[in-house]
């Protein structure tokens, strides 16, 4: 891959409808777009730090910073770059900055495929036709309008429901959802809102049959969680702990999770989150793909590594309409009745960017040509 | 107190031995220094990020963008009631340690002048000196690193750090040993090494070392655990404990015997004390390590070290080993006996800051009121 020039956007798209968070209401999703550009090709990334540093230390503005001064300068460094795992060893002396650097690796992995004619999952070892998508539900006032929300996104066609909770609005309101909906693949998101002070609460969650508790303690643990894990029989899923591949041996040598939520952007990219998958294959430990309220762009890239065949749970990877009015991607991501998603059998992601929508939603840009 | 205005300062100033790692040279300290305006009174802090994301994944650029983004907001035309209650209200940015402590250290500066009295006496500091040693880079051949190392024995530094990596380990504390088979030394891998190099390890327990720092990947207690085990030399561990949580969590799984606390790496002088505390308990020495800072952070730096679980020497030199120039006034410097006095309201030790070297340094200055 030769690269010719390189162009970053800050860009915002409003949320059909505002996602509640910790300080108030987050209407509008801010994100980095970078294209590399070949002779003949465009390779798109989607970094995916929020404009504040409350899912993880990185922002929009970090991440711009991190991509002009340190990662574009590494690439223009060489030639030409062979394959993204070439670039991932370049970017290996910055420490973390995880988001700035999956937004790099991504679009080299769009290009890598491009350029060898093939689609994206092809390219990582995709082995799927269809992956499965579930839906990611907030926390509701009350538990009668979470089974509202619940019926609604049932008819819709999704299978696994995962339900956000918090102290005080958690196994009341996971029981009414088992009651009314029998059987169904159910699971609950914590996001760290939990101690080990909670550890009853989570022995009686086990009678409820979760699918699995995703993050339920600290943000950057592994050895709590592994405690916690002992406890009780729902599997643990950890999300935000797992940064690497490193983190997730430990967590499975601690015993700490029985399945990850492998999110692209958190762990850098796809080429860390194929080593993910690999290992916890070889660990027999089913791996699923998160998402981070994703636009076109990055979810194109969620359903090429959702193609990998120890992604064994159902993903958060909605379809356009989900958080969308108008998505930036053509063809329109669409589920099936069974919340089936067709992986693209054309090269690279297969779901490309619509250059006038690219332009509207974009409030700063910059050029970098080599 | 209420908070009237605070300004971040952008510093240069050049390093009389500038040096240089496989990605960027460091050829001058690029540095933020905080002062926080109080109703009358002003207190100092210094950000002790570099101009590249090397050490943890922050920079001065990112550092800047948090404080003036979300931490100055926090607190501005605010009553505070001081450090620790600023740290409750920033909980909700993650990470960014280094950008969130240098706003810390300038409150608990804050504190010092409303109360008149000194950090030392505010965070119960026990010593009335502490120790100083030298932490050596990787030199060209073995005769000039004993050189250096002969020098400063001369200088009377209290303990030798020799910084290693792969390839420049073995050979190198065999010879020096073999010169000073009873000095105090120590290696700093930087995070060099992976457990498949485990029989390197154990083939350095016969050099009597004092610890082995950070020997693995900069975010690892998982992997530490299971070389301690392993070897008898302590482990002392830098960038991978970054709070009080995770302190705990590398005693639990007995990741290290020794910690090197960083103040500004954990979030500022409030999570350092915990972390010393919770060593202490646990029979866990603790000691200071430096980031090449100015004056402002050496000096809150002396203070900390004066708490009683800081038995080790500490990585705090006198200001002229790294700058011509400083911004306290005096700057710092040893003792004879190679330590620094822990300045208190008893010994007449009092550090000012010296707003015109500041100003000689300065780059750019962003005020918020």
């Amino acid at each position: 891959m030769k690269l010719q020039k390189i162009v970053l956007r800050k860009m915002k798209m409003e949320f059909k409808t505002p996602f509640e968070v910790s300080f108030g209401a987050m209407k509008d999703k801010h994100f980095i777009a970078v294209e590399f550009h070949t002779k003949d090709h465009v390779g798109y990334g989607d970094c995916s730090a929020f404009a504040h540093p409350y899912y993880n230390e990185e922002t929009t503005t970090t991440a711009w910073h991190i991509m002009q001064d340190f990662l574009v300068p590494l690439l223009f460094s060489k030639d030409e770059i062979s394959h993204p795992e070439e670039a991932y060893s370049l970017f290996a002396h910055i420490r973390r900055n995880k988001m700035a650097k999956a937004a790099f690796d991504c679009a080299l992995w769009d290009l890598y495929a491009k350029e060898r004619n093939i689609p994206l999952a092809k390219a990582l070892g995709g082995t799927k036709d269809k992956v499965e998508t579930g839906v990611s539900i907030g926390i509701q006032p009350s538990a009668t309008d979470l089974l509202r929300v619940v019926e609604h996104h049932l008819s819709e066609g999704y299978r696994r429901v995962k339900i956000k909770i918090k102290p005080g609005k958690d196994i009341n309101y996971l029981e009414a959802v088992r009651k009314e909906f029998g059987d169904i693949m159910l699971m609950a998101d914590a996001n760290s809102a939990y101690t080990l002070n909670d550890i009853d609460l989570f022995k009686e969650l086990d009678h409820l049959n979760l699918l699995m508790i995703e993050q339920p303690l600290s943000h950057d643990d592994i050895v709590d969680h592994a405690k916690l894990q002992a406890v009780m029989k729902t599997r643990i899923c950890l999300d935000e702990s797992i940064h690497s591949v490193d983190d997730a041996r430990h967590a499975i040598e601690l015993g700490s999770t029985k399945t990850i939520n492998i999110k692209v952007a958190r762990v850098g990219g796809l080429t860390e989150a194929k080593k993910i998958h690999d290992l916890c294959q070889s660990f027999d430990i089913p791996v699923w793909c998160g998402g981070m309220l994703d636009t076109g762009i990055a979810r194109a890239h969620n359903v090429a590594i959702s193609s990998l065949p120890n992604y064994l749970f159902p993903g958060d990877v909605p379809a356009s309409n989900r958080y969308w009015k108008q998505d930036l991607t053509t063809p329109e991501l669409i589920i099936d009745k069974s919340a089936m998603i067709e992986v693209p059998q054309k090269p690279g992601l297969g779901f490309e960017p619509i250059p006038e929508l690219m332009d509207a939603f974009t409030y700063e840009k910059k050029e970098i040509i080599r | 107190m209420r908070i009237d205005r605070v300004d971040i300062i952008r510093v240069k100033n050049p390093f009389v031995h500038p040096f240089e790692t496989s990605f960027v040279k460091f050829v001058e300290r690029d540095a933020l220094i905080i002062k926080i305006y109080s109703e009358g009174l002003i207190g100092y802090g210094e950000c002790k990020a570099f101009h590249a994301p090397l050490y943890n994944p922050e920079d001065n650029g990112t550092c800047l963008h948090v404080i003036r983004n979300f931490l100055v907001p926090s607190i501005l035309h605010q009553d505070i009631e001081g450090p620790a209650e600023y740290m409750e209200r920033v909980s909700f940015v993650i990470g960014n340690r280094l950008a969130k402590a240098s706003i810390e250290n300038a409150l608990w500066d804050l504190k010092t002048k409303r109360e008149e009295k000194s950090l030392k006496t505010l965070i119960g500091g026990f010593y009335n000196e502490v120790k100083v040693g030298v932490s050596l880079g990787i030199e060209p051949t073995i005769p000039a690193l004993l050189n250096k190392i002969e020098k400063y024995l001369g200088e009377g530094y209290h303990r030798t750090k020799l910084k290693i990596k792969p390839g420049k380990d073995i050979e190198i504390l065999k010879e020096v040993r073999r010169h000073y088979p009873d000095i105090t030394l120590t290696v700093d891998a930087n995070s060099g090494y992976t457990l498949a190099d485990i029989e390197l390890f154990k083939a350095m327990d016969e050099f009597n070392l004092e610890y082995i720092e950070q020997p693995l990947a900069e975010d690892d207690i998982v992997d530490h655990a299971v070389l301690q085990k392993a070897i008898r030399t302590p482990i002392c561990l830098d960038e991978s404990i970054v709070s009080v949580d995770t302190a705990r969590k590398a005693l639990e799984l007995n990741s290290c015997k020794i910690i090197n606390i960083k103040s500004s790496r954990c979030g500022g002088i409030g999570e350092s004390i915990k972390i010393h505390d919770l060593c202490m308990q646990h029979n866990v020495p603790v000691w200071c390590g430096g980031m090449t800072e100015l004056g402002i952070g050496r000096v809150q730096n002396i203070s900390l070290a004066s708490l009683p679980n800081f038995t080790l020497a500490h990585d705090i030199a006198a200001s002229n080993r790294y700058f011509a120039d400083d911004i306290t006034t005096p700057v710092v410097n040893t003792t004879e006996r190679c330590t620094l006095i822990v300045p208190d309201e008893t010994n007449g030790v009092r550090y000012e800051v010296d707003e015109t070297a500041i100003d000689r340094m300065m780059v750019n200055r962003e005020i918020f009121r």
